[in-house]
């Protein structure tokens, strides 16, 4: 009887422990299911007001294929502007149009527009900040570049000396705007003063590029190397090679040419003073 | 005591490794079951540029279509660089009385047929998704500029009110001419005229001016004639990108009579028979291509439907449905059919269109048809 009585008492022990068991199994699946969602590609601790660089590092910092990556981004600027990029701490000849290039992830490139439609003489240094990457068929990677488009509006506010933010994403298919996208044309949102531009771009899609613009201006001994956030490496997209080059071509290494500062790729072919 | 105290032991202890056990699972799990890409993931380095071209063939796909994504990850991948149109997501489409389609979600292809016993059989198609990612851009406009030249402005004025305040003051001396009038009706006039009032008027027609301003994107025996040559194989696969990344759980599963079919011909690719053994056994097979898979916004792509009779009987009222995605617009007037059929489109919730084929006449037995139409990538 009294062997019976025990095993009985932790038969009701383990009915208890069962109990704890299946609760603490319950925990750790909702906490298995809680870091399986952050680890998805949204930005719940970043805001679109964070220091230029912040949001890109932390993106580094998860690792996967986005770090030494260059990720072909177009800069589109309206009829007649011109762009200049930096190279070796001074920015190259301006080119007027759009303008493609490599630029690495977490990076922050400074860019100066000239010839701004009815601000003759006005310059203007926005800044462009990759946060993500895009993974065309190998081969057309070129034919695939991230548009960065600068508006005329975008401009104007900057020269009026206001601060404008535009964070570019890829639309979620399966939430998508039914609108037809002509040639040249991007699907752009504002939103109010107190609204976190990466929050709402982040429910539209997936944010790839930050870009920033005001009425900073370099000192008058030149832009400093602080102003120009140390020169970042980046790869100038050959404007010979076309796409049906690329796409007959999947290896297009020799299609770029590097341009930016040596210690930065150890490429030295069209390193400039660096 | 001695067995009691063994037993909480080994609960004890048991519990633990199963907690340890049940962590270990959930670091190593994986938000997608591994696929049998695993030669890719091997082979291909942090940078896309550096995909060896062989590493891609050596998974039997075309370089073409080939995207890199990490291990354990099914394509395509990511997903929203890809607008997909084929197969039936989600519940499965089912055909109610009077043919009405029930489950035919955006994306969905699919055909339904009645068969010589009676029965509405619906067959699905291999999924087709082509890399067009779409860009947009969120905007916020701050003036913080403006908002301290507003605070400036105001100190600067601030001396300029306080001026036409002291001016004002001396405003106040009219109480000057009332006594200077006073004066002059009080006391004798000759005797003011000639000491002060001039002065005092003098001073009053300087005060009276201050003020201060402020400022702010088909040449297959199998769409041919429905002859799947397996040469075509590769080339095919080309075209329906998505089906090479199908794994068995996720493809087709068919059911034919309530007998789970077996795979006759192929089981990881699009053009894969289903066949079970029985004396009546109807089967339709359909398959769909696309003409890239990429294409920018505004690019045209076209689409090609294959159906083939794959029973042994005739099928009737064959209809072929498409619910296409948002981002595909239907080009009017672009669709053709090889088979007598009446086409029909609707609105979908996409604001895209339904495309709907009904075959006029049965489809005898390994007899098919093809249908084409286009679309512009928005």
């Amino acid at each position: 009887m009294v062997p019976t009585f025990r095993f009985t008492a932790v038969t009701d022990r383990c009915r208890r422990s069962y109990l704890i068991c299946g609760l603490f199994v319950a925990l750790v699946n909702c906490i298995c299911f809680v870091s399986t969602s952050e680890a998805q590609q949204v930005h719940y601790r970043h805001r679109g007001d964070m220091p230029p660089g912040a949001i890109g590092q932390w993106q580094l910092q998860r690792g996967g294929p986005l770090p030494g990556y260059f990720q072909p981004t177009e800069i589109i600027v309206p009829t007649g502007s011109k762009v200049s990029l930096v190279s070796g701490f001074h920015f190259d000849e301006a080119e007027q149009g759009s303008r493609c290039a490599g630029f690495l992830i977490g990076k922050i490139y400074r860019l100066k527009v000239t010839h701004i439609p009815l601000y003759p003489g006005v310059e203007i240094f926005p800044t462009i900040e990759l946060i993500d990457r895009i993974y065309p068929p190998p081969g057309r990677i070129l034919e695939f570049p991230v548009p960065i488009q600068i508006t005329a509006n975008d401009l104007k506010e900057a020269v009026r000396g206001r601060m404008v933010t535009r964070v570019i994403y890829i639309e979620d298919p399966g939430h998508a705007i039914p609108a037809r996208q002509q040639p040249g044309q991007q699907l752009a949102f504002d939103v109010r003063q107190g609204e976190d531009p990466l929050k709402v771009a982040d429910s539209l899609g997936r944010p790839i590029a930050i870009l920033r613009l005001g009425a900073r201006v370099p000192g008058p001994l030149g832009p400093s190397p602080q102003f120009l956030y140390g020169s970042p490496a980046w790869k100038q997209i050959s404007l010979s090679v076309n796409a049906n080059d690329a796409a007959s071509k999947p290896d297009f290494s020799g299609a770029i040419l590097m341009a930016g500062p040596q210690q930065e790729t150890g490429v030295t072919e069209g390193a400039d003073d660096g | 005591m001695m067995v009691e105290s063994r037993l909480e032991a080994t609960w004890r202890v048991g519990v633990i490794l199963l907690g340890m056990l049940i962590l270990c699972s959930c670091r190593s799990m994986s938000p997608v079951p591994p696929d049998n890409d695993g030669l890719i993931s091997a082979t291909v380095s942090s940078d896309v540029a550096d995909l060896p071209p062989t590493a891609a063939t050596a998974n039997g796909f075309p370089p073409q279509c080939q995207t890199w994504r990490p291990p354990g990850i099914a394509g395509p991948w990511p997903q929203d660089e890809y607008i997909c149109d084929g197969g039936d997501r989600d519940r499965p489409v089912k055909i109610g009385a009077d043919w009405i389609v029930k489950g035919l979600h955006m994306e969905d292809t699919i055909a339904h047929y009645d068969t010589l016993e009676g029965e509405t059989m619906v067959a699905s198609s291999n999924r087709v998704c082509v890399y067009a990612p779409r860009f947009g851009s969120v905007r916020l406009v701050l003036g913080v500029d403006s908002f301290e030249g507003k605070d400036s402005l105001i100190q600067h004025n601030i001396p300029v009110k306080i001026a036409v305040e002291e001016e004002r003051l001396l405003a106040n001396t009219t109480l000057q001419q009332f006594q200077t009038i006073r004066a002059i009706g009080a006391k004798r006039p000759s005797t003011q005229q000639g000491n002060s009032p001039g002065l005092l008027l003098a001073n009053e027609v300087g005060i009276i001016e201050a003020e201060g301003g402020f400022k702010p994107f088909e040449n297959f025996r199998i769409l041919r004639d429905g002859q799947y040559e397996l040469t075509e194989s590769l080339k095919l696969s080309e075209q329906t990108e998505a089906a090479t990344v199908w794994t068995l759980d996720k493809g087709v599963q068919v059911v034919i009579d309530g007998t789970p079919a077996e795979v006759a011909t192929g089981d990881a690719r699009a053009q894969a028979t289903f066949s079970v053994d029985h004396e009546s056994n109807p089967g339709l097979r359909i398959v769909k291509v696309a003409s890239a898979c990429a294409a920018k916004p505004g690019e045209i792509v076209e689409f090609t439907l294959r159906f083939d009779n794959v029973g042994n009987e005739p099928l009737g009222n064959v209809t072929i449905m498409d619910n296409l995605t948002t981002r595909l617009e239907y080009v009017e007037e672009s669709q053709t059919a090889s088979l007598q059929s009446k086409f029909i489109t609707q609105v979908n919730q996409g604001d895209s269109l339904i495309l709907r084929w009904e075959v006029l006449d049965p489809i005898a037995a390994g007899d098919g048809g093809t249908v084409r139409f286009k679309c512009r990538v928005r």
